[in-house]
């Protein structure tokens, strides 16, 4: 009998091998940002949660009321903000209380504790601290604190959990190296979906792997030739674009953006047409750096319609600027190992490259009747 | 409706930050394009500059809209009375007041590991009636101190309830870890066995879980064993003999009140292999039953619920799981249910099971619960079965129950992806798994 009632209280345990969780597990919200010379703190803490904690049902009848919760804002202070603590090199920084407020979450109403942190040591806002934060982690180890912190326009967020209960910062680092990485993506981004400058590229690329003799193309005879001719022109269109690129983001030159991007358009069927009917010849690095001054103006339109950060432009067009060679590192090499691989076939010139500038000349001509006319003729570009 | 408009207010106050909402009040146009550009990864070229500017105005709107709510959000309450939280009125509440009375007196008398014990299954208990997480955590916490100082051969009980915690947050290593050292300590524990069996099970080990039922043969009654036993079996090329025995079992079983649990228990197996060997008829009455004894047991509605979608009784679902909506499990089946007769209310079923989802994933927990319903939820109501098969994969690799094999069949399904269906098809044919749905996915599969 007595087997029989221990299996009752233990057979309370066992239906669930598939757990029906619910309501949310216990998680408050920390966001820190900066105000003029404060730093100030929004913490949301749930109401249920505070109620385990130090008890806020006074009358003991299953419904928290704001008078409660009023009485117990007092405590509330000395509890919480004595479990959160901001601590610049050895000296910790303290929390002053600036109001209390409720906000109501799709799991229920949380106490909205706003305070100030001050580091008296210096009058600097710290960029490099410890936080420590200990709410509720002795009642219940599933408890997470979710922070955020807003500085320059980025948002950094972290998750505070018992073994993850004291965090190190450093702010500097942080703004200016997600500035740079998102740079970079934008820059890479950017030359991969611009399909005009992916086509000027490939127009310039496409006769690398020949040379001409005797008025005819030729293959070139070595891997070291076509090479060289690549890099030229890779070369030449990087320093070109970069010094455009740096005038214009830098305000000292501007030009209005339809004839930047004609002129974009225009630069892409000429380069096509070179193959053709050969206009500079075999220096087509020339080609690569007269234009590429234009294609520079067109990516600084780019940059700017992303909004740059005041304090951090020279990293943000550096980064830029990095991101769109790395994009197009990856298209030369991709077509030009494939390029010196069919160079010697009959396909190379009869499919490839006459065909192929041809067709660039003809999107590239549409392109710059669209840009040139403001009309609108084809989905791409 | 308000958790609708806090949730959209919610969802775009987020995205502005990321859009850097300070761009927005600088300079006009260019900053719309900015804001698009940055939103779409999209950048625009200045030709067409136009509609760009166009469809940034409409997002400029909708964003100073948001602003408005999420500022308006946080507020003073107007008087004293107004009531800001209810607590616990759920099954659990009776035993909520039970449970405050034994931690009190633990915390008076905290080195009692018979009264932390007692306190930490309450806390469990609760929390599996109201379905809360937060009552596990209250329950960690009340044996925490007692794993670092107590010498542990004094209590495997202490063990036990240590792995069910770790078995509700999907940590089925750690809990069998703890079970199979409570186990040596004494290998008498019924929980242990059951607690053990049941997780083998649902990660698809059916050799270990049978071999762990069958300790209870003779530590506990016949109903316990045979439904242990049955409900491995039926899973492992013996439905339609565990089905059989499990219900003769069950009829020569009093129905006293003392049982209660059990048959609970029992009473839900059958009902599921029921459903699986495609006999709704008795399924649906062993279901029924169980409600009966039950009817608020969060593991049996979204099972029951489960069997009603089968068979598109979709308005029943409807009404079985009204006011239910706080439990994520029950919430998507409702959803499911909605989406089926077109209600107006899916869409805001659908946003709040979204946001539970991604606030969920803030929490960066290693073992993520959400998994399998997660993948429901992409294929079904966000028809993205890329990134539902990719949670679906994911789930497999921690549990291996039906549930779990047709999620992950669907979204291969779905993706016309028979090769990644492989190790799933695999499993059923291995283990000889019975279920008509799944055998029918199966066969299309193939």
């Amino acid at each position: 009998m007595k087997n029989k009632r221990l299996i009752i209280v233990l057979l309370f345990l066992i239906l669930y091998a598939s757990p029906s969780y619910a309501h949310k597990p216990s998680d408050s919200y920390l966001s820190l940002w900066r105000e003029g010379n404060e730093i100030h703190a929004k913490w949301d803490i749930a109401l249920r949660d505070l109620e385990y904690a130090i008890g806020l049902d006074s009358d003991a009848d299953g419904a928290i009321t704001w008078g409660e919760l009023k009485a117990h804002h007092k405590l509330i202070n000395d509890y919480a903000l004595e479990r959160f603590k901001m601590k610049v090199g050895t000296t910790y920084c303290k929390n002053e209380i600036v109001e209390h407020l409720v906000d109501n979450h799709t799991d229920g109403s949380y106490d909205i504790v706003h305070f100030k942190i001050n580091c008296s040591q210096s009058n600097k806002i710290p960029t490099e601290f410890d936080l420590e934060y200990k709410l509720f982690f002795d009642l219940d180890p599933q408890h997470r604190g979710l922070l955020n912190i807003t500085h320059k326009g980025k948002t950094l967020s972290k998750v505070f959990s018992p073994e993850n209960s004291i965090q190190h910062f450093n702010l500097n680092s942080l703004s200016l190296w997600n500035q740079f990485c998102d740079f970079i993506k934008e820059g890479i981004w950017h030359i991969w979906i611009g399909l005009d400058h992916i086509l000027f590229l490939l127009a310039l690329l496409i006769p690398a792997v020949l040379c001409r003799k005797l008025n005819r193309w030729q293959p070139v005879n070595n891997f070291k030739n076509a090479f060289l001719n690549v890099f030229k022109i890779v070369t030449a269109f990087t320093i070109a674009h970069s010094i455009t690129l740096s005038l214009a983001t830098l305000e000292i030159v501007q030009l209005p953006s339809r004839l930047v991007e004609s002129a974009i358009a225009l630069s892409v069927v000429l380069a096509a047409l070179n193959n053709i009917y050969p206009i500079f010849k075999d220096n087509r690095w020339l080609i690569a750096f007269l234009f590429g001054l234009i294609h520079g103006f067109g990516f600084a339109s780019v940059l700017m319609d992303l909004g740059l950060p005041k304090e951090n432009l020279l990293i943000a067009l550096l980064s830029f600027n990095i991101g769109v060679e790395i994009g197009q590192l990856v298209i030369v090499s991709i077509f030009m190992p494939l390029a010196y691989k069919l160079k010697n076939s009959w396909v190379y010139e009869k499919v490839i490259f006459i065909p192929g500038s041809l067709m660039i000349i003809g999107i590239a001509l549409v392109w710059f009747i669209e840009r040139a006319f403001n009309l609108n003729l084809l989905p791409i570009g | 409706m308000r958790f609708f408009i806090y949730f959209l207010s919610k969802t775009l106050t987020v995205s502005i930050q990321s859009a850097q909402l300070s761009l927005l009040f600088s300079t006009p146009c260019r900053q719309f394009c900015a804001l698009r550009a940055v939103q779409a990864k999209l950048c625009l070229r200045k030709g067409r500059k136009m509609r760009a500017c166009f469809s940034g105005l409409v997002l400029f709107i909708t964003f100073n809209l948001s602003t408005l709510l999420a500022i308006a959000k946080p507020f003073i309450p107007q008087n004293d009375s107004q009531v800001l939280e209810r607590l616990s009125s759920g099954p659990g509440k009776p035993l909520l007041n039970e449970a405050r009375k034994l931690r009190d007196n633990l915390n008076k008398d905290p080195n009692n590991l018979q009264l932390a014990l007692n306190t930490a299954k309450h806390f469990i208990e609760i929390g599996r009636q109201e379905a809360d997480p937060r009552y596990f955590g209250y329950a960690e916490s009340v044996l925490k101190p007692f794993l670092n100082k107590e010498p542990l051969s004094t209590s495997p009980d202490i063990l036990v309830i240590q792995a069910t915690i770790h078995q509700y947050n999907h940590d089925f290593n750690r809990a069998l870890e703890d079970l199979n050292k409570a186990l040596k300590l004494d290998p008498s524990n019924v929980q242990a066995w059951l607690t053990q069996a049941l997780i083998l099970q649902t990660q698809g080990n059916y050799k270990e879980a049978k071999s762990s039922c069958a300790h209870l043969i003779r530590l506990t009654n016949e109903l316990v064993s045979a439904s242990c036993i049955s409900s491995v079996s039926s899973l492992n090329g013996q439905a339609s003999k565990s089905y059989s025995l499990l219900n003769q079992v069950l009829s020569h079983t009093n129905s006293d009140d003392l049982y209660k649990n059990e048959r609970l228990w029992t009473l839900t197996l059958l009902g599921e292999i029921g459903k699986r060997l495609g006999d709704y008829k008795n399924s649906e009455q062993y279901f029924k039953n169980a409600l009966e004894l039950s009817p608020t047991d969060n593991y049996l509605l979204a099972t029951y619920a489960d069997f009603l979608l089968l068979q598109k009784r979709y308005t029943e679902v409807v009404s079985l799981l009204k006011g239910k909506t706080k439990i994520d499990n029950l919430l998507l089946r409702l959803a499911l249910a909605k989406q089926a007769i077109k209600s107006n209310s899916l869409a805001s079923h659908i946003n709040e099971l979204d946001s539970r989802f991604s606030s969920a994933k803030l929490r960066n927990d290693t073992a993520n619960i959400h998994l399998r319903e997660e993948a429901i939820f992409k294929l079904k109501l966000q028809s993205n079965p890329t990134a539902a098969l990719t949670l679906a994969k994911r789930n497999w690799e921690a549990q291996k129950e039906p549930l779990d094999a047709q999620i992950f069949l669907e979204c291969a399904l779905a993706l016309n992806d028979k090769s990644s269906a492989k190790p799933v098809l695999k499993f059923i044919e291995n283990n000889m798994l019975e279920d008509k749905q799944l055998n029918d996915l199966v066969k299309r599969l193939k």
